[in-house]
């Protein structure tokens, strides 16, 4: 018999989710803290003062900013002292490490609140000036910045400030580039609804596999694990990307078969079913986007901005197994992993899923990258161009992310029935 | 051998993981001081693709069990000498959340 013991006490993982503790953070898919501009090193920390507070306690208070080099540089107006500024930023300073004396005091010409106030309305000013990009209260320089795409609306802003008493020296106008709002396969607010995009269903998130007409009823079809409950219909609801950015709800889910047990193949005390899919029938049926799937910038380069549709111009066989084979090239698109493209590798493999009671029977394997969230993708091949040839659904992979598992085209319409998919 | 692996939401607010799968899994990975992998819990099998939004609360925490045999992924028993444990969290990064890792000295 082996004897073995730990080297060390216990066996945890906390460090690493003890920093995203540290943010306000909740919902899933919020954007990253902004990283330091190119400018200025970031300033927040928990003990740092608000610039407002700094402005009501420290009299003559320009603006705090930390330097490239490190240094905590004070804006104050002529004749102020720094004592009121060193109290105030104490218990910061002395978080990171730093004396109240390394506290850099840089000759300001205006006041934060005066700064501010002209902030504001330069704002509702240079805003209505096509062009303009940011009005900023910029700490760094004791100036309100404001950035403009082109010349033209260089002097235009200028002369809307001049008009509202604002002096030209208390303002920086300079070039900017626009800020482009990036629409990816987890942001985007799809109308109509692509294949291939985020879906939310109560506590989950799940992609788009494919838009189909069943009956005449508009609908998309997904993994059946992507509903409240898989196998049987509980009408789940789904919202696109999420229920809290886009509050109106898109779909209901209308079918979903059951998982069954001593069905032909199904192995003793297993359910068992030949597709992981559902169907969910669009609230409007003009958010459906028959026959388009979202299309990234490239296959396996990790993107998920959306450049561009594929077109769905045929589907594959209706036999159970689906007609392609082992060595055929597929592709799928969803909301975690974007854009990947493999080899498949086996077919018709009877498939156990790890956690559960249930085998799906005659699934056909790929290798190629996967994700969580990427259940329900479409996997397609690609035909000439963007036109391409409906193969599946996605609904699962192994544990390294690099091998994904669908259920073929013909086994979904055998449990779903007919559907029209372009 | 028993193997627990704990994962804590140190802060006081709450997160919201984004875990794989329908129910919350762990992976177990065992590797040689080379880094081969000598045995994974999850080696060879296929798991459901949707991602769970899991509200983790301040204070609270997440905790999978494993019982080691001591044996490869081809079920032989490992030789004696070191080995590297490690706990990782399945989440929508392909890499998981891994714990720092564990050294493990088999004698005999």
């Amino acid at each position: 018999m082996l004897r073995s013991r730990l080297l060390g006490l216990g066996f945890a993982a906390s460090a690493a989710l003890a920093l995203a503790a540290c943010q306000d953070n909740s919902s899933p898919t919020a954007p990253d803290a902004g990283l330091p501009s190119d400018r200025v090193q970031s300033s927040q920390g928990p003990d740092l003062p608000s610039a407002s507070e700094l402005a009501r306690q420290v009299p003559g208070f320009g603006g705090f900013f930390v330097s490239r080099d490190g240094t905590p540089t004070v804006y104050l107006t002529r004749g102020s002292s720094r004592a009121p500024a060193e109290r105030m930023l104490g218990g910061y300073l002395r978080g990171r490490g730093l004396a109240t004396a390394a506290v850099h005091v840089v000759e300001g010409r205006y006041g934060w609140q005066q700064l501010q106030r002209w902030q504001d309305a330069a704002t509702s000013e240079a805003f209505a000036v096509s062009g303009a990009v940011s009005v900023d209260n910029d700490e760094t320089s004791n100036r309100v910045r404001i950035g403009v795409e082109h010349l033209s609306a260089m002097s235009q802003v200028r002369a809307a400030l001049a008009r509202r008493g604002i002096p030209d020296d208390a303002v920086i106008v300079e070039r900017a580039d626009p800020i482009v709002q990036v629409a990816t396969l987890q942001n985007v607010v799809d109308r109509p609804v692509r294949a291939g995009v985020q879906i939310n269903f109560p506590g989950f998130l799940c992609s788009v596999g494919f838009n189909a007409t069943s009956g005449g009823q508009k609908s998309f079809v997904t993994a059946s694990h992507c509903t409240t409950k898989q196998g049987g219909v509980e009408s789940t609801p789904y919202w696109q990307p999420l229920q809290s950015t886009a509050p109106a709800q898109i779909a209901t889910e209308v079918a979903d078969p059951v998982y069954v047990r001593k069905g032909a193949g199904c192995p003793k005390g297993k359910r068992c079913r030949f597709s992981d899919a559902s169907r969910a029938a669009y609230i409007n049926g003009a958010n459906q986007a028959l026959g388009l799937i979202a299309r990234t910038s490239g296959a396996n380069n990790s993107s998920l901005d959306i450049t561009g549709s594929f077109t769905i111009t045929s589907d594959d066989c209706a036999t159970t197994g689906g007609c392609l084979a082992v060595g055929a090239t597929v592709n799928k698109v969803g909301r975690t992993t974007g854009w990947t493209r493999g080899a498949i590798t086996n077919t018709c493999v009877n498939t156990g899923v790890s956690g559960t009671n249930i085998v799906q029977l005659c699934q056909t394997f790929v290798s190629a990258g996967v994700g969580g969230g990427d259940s329900g993708s479409d996997v397609f091949q690609v035909t000439s161009g963007t036109n391409v040839k409906l193969a599946g659904v996605l609904w699962g992979g192994n544990s390294g992310g690099t091998q994904f598992v669908f259920s073929p085209f013909g086994n979904v319409t055998r449990e779903l029935g007919a559907l029209t998919t372009h | 051998m028993p193997l627990l692996f704990t994962v804590a939401n140190t802060g006081k607010v709450s997160l919201t993981l984004q875990l794989l799968g329908r129910t919350p899994a762990a992976d177990f990975r065992v590797s040689d001081l080379r880094g081969r992998t000598v045995w994974s819990r999850l080696r060879g099998q296929t798991l459901l693709g949707a991602l769970r939004l899991f509200p983790l609360g301040g204070g609270k925490h997440l905790s999978f069990r494993q019982v080691w045999d001591q044996r490869d992924d081809t079920g032989t028993r490992v030789s004696p000498g070191d080995y590297l444990i490690r706990g990782v969290l399945m989440t929508d990064d392909a890499q998981g959340l891994a714990s720092p890792p564990m050294k493990l000295r088999i004698e005999r």
